[in-house]
């Protein structure tokens, strides 16, 4: 059985669940997306979860890069594992269970690198927040430039790495190791042949933030738009809370789906471009299979699409900081559900 | 003072300021109790302050709360405008009314001025107490409070003014002395010299009144204990502390009012500083309560008045839910501590406007807010 065969038979996926190549049609299709989201909303409500849905969202990236190289296979599920691997069938264990194994590891891959590329900014912002508001509280205003240099710094930092990230993320699935974060050469090579594509993630990026800024300010100004709020039971409030995070949930993992499938497809354009330009590069990559010819990028050119993907990036830090400011918490520097973990926390 | 005095006192009282007269004409000695008013800020909750088994101020609720009259349903009225934030909640204290205030500028909207008489001109000109005997403590983070010590208007304005003690008014101090003696290199000179001129310009009116001569040595005192550098004196709250407890002792206040603030600093973060801060305002109470204790002049002749500006949010959905700027009924929701000569022991066990703590204090003090809108808690009296 080749793979699309085992694909068309639903395998790889929770039943009813399981997306394929060619799906009998509209409805079901419907269903599989309803299904989909369900179980990722699900997930998203936890930061432990999360990560089941970021390696599902991640082996969903490498399966639409890998499929446009050419290189079909099964698409991936959420519990479910392939019913045969390197042309042999796979044991019962690994049947029932190989799809869930397989988006946690995914998941651990791209946390780690996710978190490699974006905690030397988001710890700085910790750091700078906690400790510029422990030194205005103690007045030790003689030094209190340094928390807001320090968290400036790392806006920089930020607007100079986030236009890359999801190229990287892309790069990452599509080659399904770790190692592919730190392949500076390459991922500078796809990224510049991702021209106006970069900027345009960043700016659907910074965009699909609002509404996670928004709630943030809707709860916290709860009490004075809905005062019953304040009246709740302690039992009621978990429970309203629950809702809150359920929805919340479901809106990130519609977002961060569709930007990781967006990611995708431009790295799926991008890196054959890449690999046809520079092969020796790109050999031993998946992307190398696909190569064709391309052009070399203008360098100005790639500077200026770069650019205005920072500046289209700067939002981002911009919607946390507001997003503190109107109601803090500690982890929420380090995980934004569109950046790293899909938890909106 | 029993209830029926204190009646016929505010009433009589009331009755004469209501006649026009001239300054100082018949104002008399002031042979009542002092008032040490303890703004417990900036925007506490009850929670964190006054439920008995979470409270971080135990020494409040525990020790100074039996000595006398426990208001524990102060509330904040829920009227239009009403803002439940530090500069409205102080003068809601201050004046005995809401919304008795203006923004002196449109561009400096945190800066309120008073449009009503405060507790402070209403005592100076019912009596010959001079000015460094009426007295406002504030702290060096709202210097928007600064200017508190007097209203605009027409009433009784700057002749009735208190005097500040606050970092503000020691740097106006030492800019000062540091341009007369000129024993710094000249740059430096200039440096100080721009100080001073920004430290002059935060006044909304403009009007930033001298400092009179007991202020001044007292402002000598703080300099030669603790230099020019601004490194050594205590900072934050503990600060308002040690000028309160030094003002004691060197200036003999009749009339009191220390700021704190420091609560307000939950609004970014570590809520941590939230409750810390109410631990630091709870040691600053037992040192002013001792500091009195200790002294003949204040001893069993001083009424301590403890309340907060505001409360803050209970919103169970936000991570920090301690913000106060949302209308909530929390927000609105405080309490006092009274307690000292005259006064009763026990609980108010109703609602009381927090309109009612201007009234109070006058009533203690012997003469009357009569443009308070509150009444007087005349139940507090014995």
């Amino acid at each position: 059985m080749t793979p699309r065969q085992s694909a068309a038979r639903g395998e790889g996926a929770i039943a009813g669940l399981a997306p394929t190549h060619h799906g009998p049609g509209r409805l079901s299709r419907l269903a599989r997306f309803l299904g989909n989201a369900a179980v990722g909303a699900v997930l998203c409500t936890g930061p432990v979860t999360s990560l089941i849905a970021l390696g599902w969202m991640t082996r969903r990236q490498g399966h639409l890069a890998r499929d446009r190289f050419g290189a079909a296979e099964e698409m991936p599920g959420w519990l479910l594992g392939p019913h045969e691997a390197n042309g042999r069938p796979t044991g019962r264990q690994a049947r029932a269970l190989g799809g869930l194994a397989a988006n946690i590891r995914a998941g651990l891959i791209a946390l780690a690198a996710l978190l490699a590329w974006t905690l030397p900014f988001t710890l700085l912002w910790l750091g700078a927040w906690w400790a510029g508001w422990e030194n205005s509280f103690n007045k030790g205003y003689e030094q209190a430039f340094v928390g807001p240099s320090v968290f400036l710094f790392g806006v920089l930092l930020a607007t100079l790495i986030l236009p890359a990230l999801p190229l990287m993320l892309a790069h990452v699935a599509a080659e399904d190791r770790l190692a592919a974060a730190f392949e500076l050469r390459r991922l500078r090579s796809v990224v510049a042949q991702a021209g106006w594509r970069v900027p345009a993630l960043g700016l659907l990026t910074t965009l699909c933030a609002l509404p996670f800024a928004a709630a943030r300010g809707l709860i916290t100004t709860a009490t004075d738009w809905a005062p019953w709020v304040e009246d709740l039971s302690p039992d009621d409030a978990a429970a309203l809370k629950g809702q809150i995070a359920l929805i919340l949930a479901a809106l990130t993992f519609l977002a961060a789906t569709g930007l990781h499938l967006l990611a995708a497809r431009t790295y799926a354009t991008a890196a054959p471009r890449a690999a046809g330009l520079k092969p020796g590069l790109w050999d031993g990559t998946q992307a190398a299979e696909a190569a064709r010819p391309g052009q070399a990028r203008s360098r100005l050119l790639s500077l200026i699409w770069y650019g205005l993907g920072m500046a289209f990036a700067l939002g981002l830090p911009a919607l946390i900081l507001a997003g503190q400011f109107l109601d803090h918490a500690w982890w929420r520097w380090l995980f934004h559900p569109l950046v790293t973990l899909p938890w909106p926390g | 003072m029993d209830r029926r005095c204190f009646t016929l006192g505010s009433l009589g009282l009331a009755a004469s300021l209501a006649a026009p007269r001239p300054i100082f004409a018949e104002s008399r000695a002031y042979a009542g109790p002092n008032v040490i008013l303890v703004r417990f800020g900036g925007g506490v909750r009850r929670a964190e302050t006054i439920d008995e088994a979470a409270t971080f101020a135990p020494y409040l609720r525990h020790v100074l709360a039996p000595r006398g009259t426990f208001v524990p349903d102060l509330r904040i009225d829920r009227l239009d405008g009403v803002n439940t934030s530090h500069a409205e909640g102080t003068l809601n204290l201050l004046t005995g009314r809401y919304l008795a205030y203006r923004e002196p500028s449109a561009v400096l909207n945190d800066r309120l001025e008073p449009t009503e008489p405060t507790l402070f001109e209403y005592l100076r000109r019912a009596f010959q107490i001079p000015s460094h005997q009426v007295l406002l403590v504030n702290g060096e983070d709202r210097p928007q409070e600064e200017f508190f010590t007097f209203g605009a208007g027409d009433h009784f304005g700057v002749e009735f003014r208190s005097e500040m003690l606050s970092l503000h008014r020691y740097k106006l101090y030492r800019t000062a002395m540091q341009l007369a003696e000129r024993s710094l290199p000249e740059d430096e000179l200039l440096t100080i010299q721009a100080e001073r001129e920004t430290l002059l310009t935060l006044g909304p009116s403009g009007a930033t009144p001298d400092p009179s001569p007991e202020v001044t040595a007292f402002w000598a005192r703080w300099r030669a204990d603790f230099g020019d550098s601004g490194l050594k004196n205590p900072r934050g709250d503990r600060l308002l502390t040690e000028l309160s407890v030094r003002a004691l002792a060197d200036l003999r206040p009749r009339f009191l009012m220390v700021n704190y603030q420091d609560p307000d600093y939950v609004h970014w973060g570590n809520p941590s500083h939230y409750t810390r801060a109410i631990a630091i305002i709870d040691e600053g109470l037992q040192r002013l309560v001792a500091a009195a204790d200790a002294d003949p002049f204040y001893r069993d002749n001083t009424v301590f008045v403890i309340t907060p500006d505001c409360g803050r949010d209970a919103n169970p959905l936000a991570e920090v839910p301690f913000q106060h700027h949302f209308n909530s009924r929390s927000a609105h929701e405080t309490w006092a501590v009274i307690f000292g000569p005259g006064i009763a022991r026990g609980t108010v066990d109703k609602p009381v406007d927090q309109s009612a703590i201007a009234p109070t204090i006058a009533a203690a003090m012997g003469f009357a807010a009569s443009r308070a809108e509150g009444r007087a808690i005349e139940e507090i009296f014995l």
